[in-house]
């Protein structure tokens, strides 16, 4: 059987509805530089509606949530495959949008930054658990309300924790010498 | 030290982690990283999952993709 091609799904609705979907979780993923890998995930799941029928009417289920049940599975899917092939990305970026992975660190990126990264982890380490957890999760770009989901933790709480894990990991890195432009 | 300042050392320490090795030990399955998202487990689990997740830069891109892609929803 020969794979359609995108947008061969014959109702123009589903194929407008999974190119909006597509296009939101684009906007979601463009936090962590992942754009590339949506599109993979998206062809995905045209592969398999087209095989479904979907595209023939014959969907039992309201199509909206059926696009976004087999966007997460083939994400899972894509995945898994990646991981049984060994592969890793030739290219990521990171949130800051500075750092990308698979490629050297920057030229300018001087011995003292990369020393820098590390005195931060091993403080985050060293802080209590709880905190160290939402101070990560902080730093790879959750939202307050993101980590409070994740954790199922009250927001009160998570506002509390980032608070005061970034504040004592603040104190710990003066300690250090750290000061708020780096090392002194 | 703000925020930004932060997030960029911190980035370039996951990103030099990954130029240095693609090993992948350690890290959990696909199907745990979803028990995460779907808050199955106990919380101690969760959580000792979660630590991996975010000091892992493999991880972490893995799991905010299978994040986007299941919260996400088409416009009504």
């Amino acid at each position: 059987m020969t794979e359609p091609e995108p947008g061969d799904l014959r109702d123009e609705a589903l194929e407008a509805l999974v190119r909006r979907s597509a296009e939101q979780v684009r906007r979601l993923a463009a936090r962590y530089g992942l754009e590339d890998r949506v599109d993979e995930v998206f062809q995905e799941v045209r592969i398999r509606l087209w095989r479904s029928g979907a595209g023939h009417g014959n969907l039992a289920e309201a199509p909206a949530s059926y696009v976004y049940r087999t966007a997460l599975s083939a994400a899972v899917d894509l995945l898994r495959r990646r991981r049984a092939r060994r592969e890793t990305p030739a290219k990521l970026e990171r949130p800051s949008g500075e750092a990308v992975f698979g490629e050297a660190p920057p030229a300018d990126a001087s011995l003292e930054d990369r020393e820098l990264g590390d005195l931060i982890e091993q403080e985050i380490d060293a802080l209590a658990p709880d905190r160290a957890m939402v101070v990560r999760l902080h730093l790879a770009g959750y939202s307050r309300e993101e980590i409070a989901d994740l954790l199922s933790w009250t927001e009160p709480r998570t506002r509390h924790l980032i608070y005061r894990g970034l504040a004592d990991l603040r104190e710990r890195l003066r300690a250090r010498g750290i000061g708020p432009e780096g090392p002194a | 030290m703000s925020d930004e300042r932060l997030r960029l050392s911190y980035d370039r320490l996951l990103a030099v982690r990954a130029a240095m090795s693609s090993a992948r030990e350690g890290c959990p399955e696909v199907d745990a990283m979803l028990e995460v998202l779907r808050r199955e487990g106990t919380e101690d689990a969760r959580l000792q999952l979660l630590d991996h997740i975010m000091a892992c830069p493999f991880c972490q891109a893995e799991f905010a993709l299978l994040k986007t892609a299941g919260t996400a929803q088409p416009p009504e």
